[in-house]
């Protein structure tokens, strides 16, 4: 899973273990979620594709920035991305099997479906679990280097969309996001938007986040007005697009669908803030 | 190309982790291929109705036959006795591609019970407008009690993804 130079069989279980603890921390709630049970389901093969492509996306683009991997190789990339995806899928069956979520009398493309469903969100579960959740003692100060270092633009992006995803996912399958859309006035989603503009800010730039120290010290106003956008930007971006994977777009006027995004572009951009911070 | 440095247990997750996402993709592909966009498929079979004090209990189970799963079936169950009406109303949020619900309803006993007969309606749809049955998906199944009897539901509408 890493890599270490000649890891032992001890060693690969402790990142193993880390993995999974990881997988499970960040996607338990979903697997006792009864609307993932349904979306894997009435999804069909080809939506069913696309997001295995975009998980595995997601997976080589935080493997490739995240931890103190960046000298890795992308075989090296691709290597890691495939276990997590197989573990995450691995983990998915074996978990709703024993919860009674897939069983004998679901035809076998509906028992895959639940399985990728659950499971992509297992498998960025267990990556970030792998790369964040472990003791560095002989990297300290590696680590210290990087916390001092601005992110650059992609890896920004990358581990953006990645905290974005975790955190929007949780709730973007569920039917209170339409609910919440439907009962709000325009007025409620502009102070949404503006919540989340704040929160970015604050997680970022005033209140001492873990691996926040570049953000402060740069103290430009440009960086400062470029990073809150690009954040809600990406926020925006994710809910649009986990709500169109969810098709709570089907049948929707332009106005429900806009205020749909901006309901969950408020835990998307505290994800997308935090997400830059915490699974660097 | 260099491979990076791993033992036999990484190798063994590897292998394994490739094999899963290979297969999954290649089933997937297989089933889009084959499967296309077929439709939910509706057939509601009625069990024999038992009385329970003033109540016929009447079993209705829905099966799914078709390709895609069944959103918000709507199944009406209706009773009529000599110019007396009763009806019984199921909602059931999904039914997976080729599998089946069980339901129960319950209808007042109309006396006498010279003639009964059962209506059933259902549709599929995420449509608010196609979960209300109408007259015309309302089929008739039987005219002699008790029941025991094999319907269709007429015109499901397709749940598209």
């Amino acid at each position: 899973m890493s890599s270490t130079v000649n890891p032992t069989i001890a060693d690969s279980l402790k990142e193993y273990g880390r993995g999974i603890a990881g997988g499970l921390l960040f996607s338990l709630p979903l697997l006792y979620t009864q609307e993932m049970w349904d979306t894997g389901i009435i999804f069909t093969p080809e939506r069913l594709a696309l997001a295995l492509g975009f998980i595995t996306t997601l997976l080589l683009g935080y493997n490739r920035f995240s931890g103190l991997h960046k000298d890795a190789s992308w075989i090296e990339v691709l290597i890691d991305s495939v276990e997590e995806l197989g573990l995450g899928l691995l983990l998915a069956a074996l978990l709703l099997w024993m919860i009674g979520a897939i069983h004998g009398d679901l035809s076998v493309l509906d028992i895959v479906g639940r399985t990728i469903v659950e499971g992509l969100m297992i498998a960025v579960g267990v990556s970030i679990g792998t790369a964040q959740l472990g003791i560095e003692e002989d990297a300290s100060s590696d680590l210290q280097a990087r916390d001092e270092a601005l992110p650059g633009m992609l890896e920004q992006l990358t581990l953006g969309i990645c905290g974005a995803f975790i955190v929007a996912m949780n709730v973007a399958p569920t039917e209170e996001i339409a609910l919440i859309a439907a009962q709000v006035s325009p007025w409620h989603l502009l102070a949404i938007a503006i919540v989340a503009l704040l929160l970015t800010a604050m997680v970022l730039f005033f209140s001492d986040f873990m691996r926040s120290q570049p953000y402060h010290q740069a103290r430009s106003a440009l960086l400062f007005v470029r990073t809150i956008t690009m954040v809600y930007a990406e926020a925006l971006c994710v809910a649009f697009a986990l709500l169109w994977f969810f098709q709570r777009f089907a049948g929707q006027q332009a106005y429900a669908i806009i205020s749909q995004t901006l309901v969950l572009s408020l835990p998307a951009a505290l994800g997308a803030a935090a997400g830059r911070l915490l699974i660097r | 190309m260099n491979l990076p440095h791993k033992n036999g247990l990484e190798w063994s997750v590897f292998a394994l982790g490739l094999l899963l996402s290979l297969a999954t993709l290649g089933y997937l592909v297989y089933a889009g291929l084959t499967q296309g966009d077929v439709p939910p498929r509706l057939t509601i079979e009625l069990g024999a109705a038992s009385v329970v004090d003033e109540l016929y209990l009447i079993p209705v189970t829905i099966v799914n036959e078709g390709g895609s799963a069944a959103e918000n079936v709507e199944v009406l169950v209706d009773l009529r006795a000599d110019g007396s009406y009763e009806s019984a109303h199921l909602h059931i949020d999904l039914i997976a591609r080729a599998n089946a619900m069980k339901a129960q309803s319950a209808l007042p006993r109309i006396l006498p019970p010279l003639v009964r007969s059962y209506a059933l309606a259902s549709s599929a749809s995420s449509s608010p407008d196609a979960r209300r049955p109408t007259q015309n998906n309302m089929a008739a199944i039987s005219k002699s009690p008790p029941p025991r009897v094999v319907g269709h539901a007429s015109s499901p509408a397709v749940t598209g993804c």
